[in-house]
């Protein structure tokens, strides 16, 4: 059973919950709604919101990593399998206060998709008709493209299903593209 | 005679009108108006089946919530002049027409939310409860970043909340 030798993450992940500090979820959630009709008012395009959205995320991800591995003292992950664990019993958990499952992971392709049942930022939220195509939580699959990169991991994440679209639940598709080799990153753009 | 014994029983198992039918919901109507007097959300619950009441349609619904604005803004002017320091201030029953007690409620930001309800023995405690219920689902719909303030709300999610509510407080 690799139950005894790996750690138990979704253990881990409540521990740190536990001792992290917490924001209102109300003004989060308000927070980010503000974020992103702001950007809708200030680009004519919703593909553009949608990219914003992830470049913000990935700013963010590229900084969230270093207090992540701070906080949980998770050690080094030995594959991409168990980076997908990680990230959703401790990662999710620690900044957002929920937890997601993995699930389709697909070792040829080195991909895995996670489910959120439920998401922090999308209380509350109805988007209007005109702008369907927006992908409301794009932030997320920003914050998991930087912070994987800081651990020298290229990925590629998008929404393949969204509550806001009428889904009965999120799912956000992780796709590693490669492995970095270790050096200094360079500067973001 | 089995056949006036069989008529007499399909007589009697027709409801006589002018009772409560156990479909009619108790709370008929919600309203919502904003601190300009506009229409913000109206909808109508009683969707009695039974035919043999007099049904008011919708229309006259609203004709009800906004002959009640102007008891609303007495009663506002009434509690201004006698420097009541309530936030939120539970207006009461504001006029009683033949068919309903209507009820209202006005919030600090100046909004009214207006009830309207069938049933005759209501407890005011009760409707207090009923109000903040309404009033918490109000301000979760206004947490939609997308929801402009003081337009009619569209919310689909919001009209599904607000008739579980109307279904639920009816069946207790």
């Amino acid at each position: 059973m690799a139950a005894a030798t790996k750690p138990n993450y979704a253990r881990v992940g409540e521990q740190v919950f536990k001792e992290v500090e917490k924001v209102n979820a109300e003004l989060f959630t308000l927070t980010y709604g503000a974020i992103v009709a702001q950007l809708l008012r200030d680009h004519e395009d919703v593909e553009a919101v949608n990219e914003q959205l992830e470049k913000m995320g990935y700013n963010i991800g590229l900084r969230l990593i270093e207090e992540f591995l701070a906080r949980s003292g998770v050690p080094r992950c030995s594959d991409f399998k168990e980076t997908a664990e990680v990230i959703s019993k401790v990662g999710f958990k620690m900044f957002l206060g929920v937890t997601a499952s993995v699930v389709n992971w697909d070792p040829k392709k080195n991909e895995y998709s996670l489910i959120l049942e439920e998401n922090p930022l999308i209380d509350f939220v109805e988007v209007p008709e005109q702008y369907q195509s927006l992908v409301y939580s794009n932030i997320l699959c920003g914050v998991l493209r930087g912070a994987l990169e800081m651990v020298q991991m290229s990925v590629e994440c998008r929404f393949v299903r969204d509550v806001l679209k009428g889904d009965d639940a999120s799912e956000i598709k992780v796709t590693l593209k490669a492995i970095l080799a270790e050096e200094v990153p360079v500067g973001e753009d | 005679n089995t056949l006036t014994r069989r008529n007499r029983y399909i007589y009697t198992y027709l409801p006589p009108p002018n009772i409560d039918s156990f479909k009619t919901m108790k709370i008929a109507c919600l309203a919502i108006i904003g601190k300009n007097n506009n229409p913000i959300f109206l909808k109508s619950y009683n969707q009695s089946k039974n035919e043999l009441e007099g049904e008011l349609d919708p229309l006259s619904h609203h004709y009800i919530v906004h002959t009640s604005l102007d008891v609303v803004e007495e009663k506002i002017n009434q509690q201004q002049n006698k420097k009541v320091n309530a936030n939120d201030t539970y207006l009461g029953l504001l006029c009683p027409s033949e068919e309903f007690k209507v009820f209202g409620y006005v919030t600090s930001t100046k909004v009214k939310l207006i009830m309207l309800i069938n049933e005759f023995e209501v407890k005011e405690a009760e409707i207090k409860s009923l109000f903040r219920t309404f009033y918490s689902l109000y301000s979760d719909a206004i947490c939609n970043p997308f929801y402009q303030h003081n337009q009619p709300i569209t919310s689909r999610q919001f009209d599904k909340n607000l008739s579980n509510f109307v279904t639920k407080k009816s069946l207790e």
